[in-house]
């Protein structure tokens, strides 16, 4: 996923210099997601380029300069936000090369491999159940769905890795 | 449909012990009510079929030789309208020994076994030919063990002749052995004179016979006439067939009044059952009606399964306990056709029985139809809510006060579980309360046959009979003179007339302390002075009297005026009897000779002894025995027990059943509270403490019950014998045997509980919580 | 060292199904700790549980709770251990319909032949700290699912059992129910009882539990310990990645 539509999304709630962008793009996301501040300024300037932000006031300094949306980048950020993402399906792919690799190379370790994997994925459920008390207490509902998010995707996980050790004959 | 019958079908299949139930219930119902109504259905045929094939005798007329001629006699025939006569026969009595037994029965001289009325059928052996020969009844032979070709003494004269059997015929004027009417022997008319004794004493008997079937009253008229027509006197005496065929009939009458009252009951709590069983299987059913509804059953299909799977069964116990108690009764029926010398022919009362079986079925699929519509309109939520088994806590008062007394918690969750659920606990109650009845009704009646029996006759320790060879005088004094002797009573027959009644009455003369002997008194005393005198109901009942009243009797032409200070029990001539005291008849009719001597014994006397002493005393001219008169158990006996075994089978099965069921609801509590920690044994408390109080609630209500059936089968065999209830039968089941039937009650009910919780206890506690 | 569980070769099979319910299974449960059993539905874990619990026997095998063989037990005496030393909760709670919220929890102390002294007054304390005491004398029937498991909750704990067996405690449970009763299990654990958990789903056997097995067909196929949660949030998620073109 780009930064492009993180920032024109920011952007949208009002004028930004890039720092400020990096700042609350970070904390959007909970600490999950560090953004490199050259990542950010090149972001902009392809924006810029593409006619979506425009610059607030006089240019100056890199850092001090404020941007703000164009109605065309309004107009784009709006119809974004209103599709649903149909892009493929992001794997594990990790795990399954690792796997496969085992298999051709014929060690025989596959089992010991899933099991061991498996165990990375219950101390994660461990880790995020908890995340998510201590988000939920403290209030940060951002997190807490992240951390939801997050529970889900490794029970499926683990649910493929128990799938794998059946096949494996573990 | 066929969903239907896949559910009905997978059910029974599934609650095999519950079809079970209800398949031995209708096959125990629909045997009992097979086997009274086909003997009702065949109780009197057998008799008018042999009578009508021996052209038996409508009316028997002994006529006094020295009034009337032999020639007036046979001119009789016509002037009463008798389409058919036979005799005049010469007749008397005769007293035959054989092997230590003494046998008193009517002679008559009769040439051939033929005749236009009264025919024998020979079916042994010849006829009497010659002098020394005699033709005695089959049943005579059978019950007392006498062949053609045994030779047999007369006791009735001095000189003690003797005479070979020469055949054996069936008499359908007889009737049935064991209720000792005095048989009948025949001898050629050539030595009639020799062997009948004594002093000559004779009648002429003439046999007639009518068109059709002529009532009561017809010959009553006929007799009338008689009298009317011939000189005083002529007429000794009469019979008709009716009296005899009610003779033969009164063991039927007994039998078929107890089978019907079995029968009625044994239907009445077959009913109770099946409502039972359906309506419970239907209550613990609920959620899986529900269920069912939810699926797609409509209501009526839902019902169909439920009248379908008591239909089932209920048919299968019909088809084996029909054909059953036709096998069963054939027995019985067999028992009396032999006795009037028929072939017991194997009929299938085909209609009968199929009667019986469509309203067997009937009861089942309206008792099955009401619950199950019911539940099969509910909504299917509802249903399934309904039966999710949470019933409203009831704080019940035993419940509290169990706790309150610090009762073990078992006993207490137990008696709280009686009243949890109100209708399940009804008809656990129900159930009870038919078993106790039952239990308190086939034993109360074998006390009330066994007390009736008792009743019959007067019970002295000894009874003696004298044959005529040997005087009353010298018998009254070896009797009193033996040893251990306490009293003796002389009885003599006769026959008197009493107002209303059309037939001569049997009258017996009690010479002695004849209130020592044990007639039960049923209201006002025994007779004290001459004149008084005591009967029957019948008497009172026929004559229009009461007790305390006058009764006027012609005694041998001669009035003579009674009062009649009490009612006694006496089967004698169905009721109509007549006790009185010596001094009364004898002057009036000097012929009067006691040939039975009812003797009592001091105590500590061995009745058997004694009598074995008097009859070493007098071997041959009397007989001493120590068995009572009239004996029921020929066809009784094991009826009785039978049907009281059977009706017992039934009521306990319908309390298992309903133990059964209410268990079964109860699983899902019984296997938490073992999860929780419960030892079998404190389930066990549990679980028959809550039987327990409802087999108490349901016993005390069994108690009355059961006293009212018997009260009702009393009054029906007293009405049968013309008597009212004898003391001992009234309150046939004593007040200390009361709480015996109560406890019983109760452990059976108990005893089912803890049978079915034992099977419920076996499926593990995982398949009852886990299987939800 | 023994466990306060010590499983040694068990194995059971239900009469009529060919296969077993569980095919020799050793295990060694800790005093104190806290297991989850996973696996899928017919994968042995609840008889494991009975098993554990002395309502059902196995084949072979020797299953010991406490130094206690209740394998070889009668019925009788592992009724009386099982009230003595385990609390049981169930997926769909078994109150007893006509007894009150308190008799309930009072039913596993009233069942010995001693008077439990206190009992009374725990099974008060319990409905107390589980926010129960207004429904004391309420019948199970007009209660919440949550509020008759914390009921079923009480009652486990009414004999102070140093042993928990939970069978799927949340399976009837909305999730809000079901996260507070699986929050009780984890107190009562903290206060240093062992917890054996049964469940199918990986997160709730993950969350209070430091071991995991998993059984399949009746076998265990993983037997997972897990260290405290600690790892802040930027080590257990990362959202996004960059791309490589715009």
């Amino acid at each position: 996923m780009s930064l492009k539509f993180g920032v024109l999304g920011l952007l949208a709630g009002g004028p930004l210099h890039g720092y400020e962008v990096k700042t609350r793009f970070e904390a959007m996301f909970g600490g999950t997601w560090d953004v490199n501040i050259g990542q950010v300024y090149t972001t902009l300037q392809r924006l810029e380029r593409d006619t979506l932000i425009r610059p607030v006031g006089e240019r100056g300094d890199r850092g001090r300069q404020q941007y703000e949306l164009t109605p065309a980048g309004q107009e784009l950020l709006r119809s974004w936000i209103s599709e649903p993402e149909s892009g493929p399906q992001q794997l594990r792919d990790a795990v399954f090369l690792k796997l496969v690799l085992s298999q051709r190379l014929g060690d025989g370790h596959q089992g010991q491999l899933l099991r061991r994997q498996r165990r990375v994925f219950l101390q994660r459920l461990k880790d995020l159940t908890a995340l998510e008390q201590r988000a939920r207490s403290e209030g940060r509902e951002d997190l807490v769905l992240l951390a939801r998010g997050g529970v889900l995707h490794t029970e499926a996980d683990l649910r493929w890795v128990d799938e794998l050790m059946a096949e494996d004959g573990a | 449909m066929s969903g239907v019958l896949a559910k009905c079908l997978a059910d029974l299949r599934r609650h095999r012990v519950q079809a079970g139930v209800v398949a031995l219930i209708l096959l125990l119902a629909s045997a009992t009510g097979m086997v009274a109504l086909s003997l009702m259905s065949q109780a009197s045929d057998p008799f008018d079929q042999a009578f009508a094939a021996q052209r038996g005798a409508h009316l028997m007329v002994w006529f006094d030789p020295a009034q009337v001629s032999t020639a007036e006699l046979t001119a009789t025939p016509v002037e009463i309208g008798a389409t058919a006569s036979a005799g005049p026969y010469p007749s008397g009595t005769i007293v035959l020994a054989s092997r230590g037994q003494k046998y008193s029965l009517n002679l008559v001289a009769q040439g051939s076994p033929g005749g236009a009325v009264g025919q024998l059928r020979l079916v042994a052996g010849a006829w009497a030919a010659g002098s020394g020969e005699i033709v005695v009844t089959r049943s005579f032979a059978q019950v007392n063990g006498v062949d053609v070709g045994s030779r047999l003494r007369v006791v009735s004269l001095p000189s003690m002749p003797s005479l070979t059997v020469s055949g054996e015929v069936i008499d359908i004027d007889e009737g049935p052995e064991d209720l000792t009417l005095q048989s009948t022997a025949w001898v050629s008319p050539a030595c009639f004179g020799a062997v009948n004794g004594p002093g000559n004493s004779s009648s002429y008997l003439m046999l007639y016979r009518f068109p059709g079937s002529p009532s009561q009253a017809r010959l009553d008229s006929d007799v009338t006439q008689l009298r009317e027509r011939l000189p005083a006197g002529a007429v000794s005496s009469t019979t008709s067939y009716l009296y005899t065929r009610s003779i033969y009939q009164l063991t039927d009458g007994f039998v078929s009044v107890i089978l019907l009252a079995f029968s009625v009951f044994a239907l009445v709590v077959a009913a109770l059952v099946v409502v039972n069983v359906v309506a419970g299987t239907v209550l613990a059913s609920y959620r899986e009606i529900g269920v069912m509804r939810a699926i797609g059953f409509t209501p009526r299909q839902a019902v169909a399964v439920y009248v379908l799977e008591m239909l089932v069964p209920a048919l299968l116990g019909c088809i084996v306990g029909i054909p059953g108690g036709v096998l069963l009764s054939q027995p019985l029926v067999t028992a009396s056709v032999s006795a009037v010398g028929l072939t017991p022919a194997f009929g299938w009362p085909v209609g009968v029985a199929v009667l019986t079986f469509a309203a067997l079925l009937a009861v089942v699929a309206i008792a099955a139809l009401l619950p199950a519509r019911r539940a099969g309109r509910l909504r299917p939520v509802e249903a399934i809510s309904r039966g999710a088994g949470a019933p409203r806590g009831m704080r019940s008062r035993i419940a509290a006060a169990a706790g309150w007394l610090r009762l073990p918690r078992p006993v207490v969750l137990g008696s709280r579980d009686a009243f949890a659920r109100p209708m399940r606990g009804i008809f656990t109650a129900v159930a009870v309360v038919t078993g106790v009845a039952t239990a308190l009704f086939a034993a109360g009646l074998e006390i009330q046959l066994g007390a009736t029996q008792g009743a019959l006759g007067g019970t002295a320790a000894v009874a003696v009979t004298r044959t005529a060879a040997y005087p009353d005088a010298a018998a009254s004094a070896l009797l009193a003179g033996q040893p251990g002797t306490a009293a003796v009573v002389a009885e003599a027959e006769t026959y008197v007339s009493v107002p209303g009644i059309a037939d001569p009455v049997e009258t017996t003369a009690l010479r002695g302390a004849s209130a020592t002997l044990t007639y039960p008194i049923i209201s006002g005393r025994w007779f004290a002075r001459p004149g008084e005198a005591v009967a029957p109901r019948a008497i009172f009942a026929d004559a229009h009297i009461g007790v305390g009243d006058p009764l006027t009797i012609q005694v041998r032409g001669t009035a003579v005026r009674l009062t009649m200070v009490g009612e006694v029990f006496s089967v004698t001539g169905l009721g109509q009897a007549l006790f009185t005291g010596w001094q009364t008849l004898a002057p009036v009719d000097p012929s009067l000779q006691p040939y039975t001597y009812a003797v009592m014994l001091r105590p500590g006397v061995n009745g058997a002894q004694w009598a074995a002493q008097v009859q070493a005393a007098q071997p041959d001219f009397l007989t001493a025995s120590t068995s009572t008169q009239i004996s029921l158990d020929g066809t009784l006996g094991g009826v009785g027990w039978g049907l009281a075994l059977i009706l017992l089978v039934v009521a306990a099965t319908a309390t298992f059943s309903a133990m059964l069921l209410s268990v079964r609801e109860r699983r899902h509590d019984l296997a938490t509270l073992k999860a929780l920690g419960m030892t079998p044994l404190q389930l066990g408390v549990m679980v028959a403490t809550a039987a327990a109080i409802l087999g108490l609630i349901g016993a005390v209500f069994g108690i009355p019950a059961g006293e009212a059936m018997l009260r009702a089968m009393g009054s029906a065999m007293a009405s049968q014998t013309g008597n009212d209830n004898p003391p001992g039968a009234v309150n046939a089941v004593a007040a200390w045997m009361i709480p015996l039937f109560v406890i019983g009650g109760v452990m059976v009910a108990v005893l089912g509980s803890l049978l079915a919780a034992r099977s419920a206890a076996r499926t593990s506690v995982a398949s009852v919580l886990h299987g939800e | 060292m023994t466990g306060i569980v010590e499983l040694t070769a068990v194995t059971k099979r239900y009469s009529g199904v060919d296969r077993l319910a569980l095919a020799g299974v050793d295990l060694s449960v800790a005093d104190g700790e806290f297991l989850a059993v996973m696996g899928p539905s017919g994968s042995g874990k609840s008889t494991l549980l009975n098993l554990i619990a002395g309502m059902d026997r196995p084949n072979s095998g020797t299953v010991r709770v406490d130094a206690a063989e209740i394998s070889a037990m009668t019925e009788a005496e592992a009724a009386r251990f099982r009230r003595q030393h385990l609390g049981f909760i169930f997926q769909f709670f078994h109150l007893l319909p006509t007894l009150t919220v308190l008799e309930n929890v009072l039913i596993p102390s009233q069942l010995g032949s001693r008077a439990n002294v206190g009992a009374s007054r725990r099974a008060r304390q319990l409905l107390d700290d589980l926010g129960l005491a207004d429904q004391a004398r309420a019948y199970p029937a007009k209660l919440s699912g949550g509020q008759q498991q914390r009921v079923a909750v009480a009652r486990a704990l009414v004999n102070e059992p140093r042993l928990l067996l939970a069978d799927e405690p949340t399976g009837a449970l909305d999730s809000e129910s079901g996260a507070q009763v699986m929050d009780l299990l984890g107190r009562l654990h903290a206060a240093g009882r062992t917890v054996i958990l049964v469940t199918h789903d990986a997160a709730l056997a993950a969350r209070h539990s430091q071991r995991v097995i998993s059984l399949r067909d009746g076998r265990v196929i993983d037997d997972a310990r897990l260290s405290a949660a600690t790892a802040p949030a930027a080590d257990l998620v990362r959202v996004g990645a960059v791309e490589r073109s715009a």
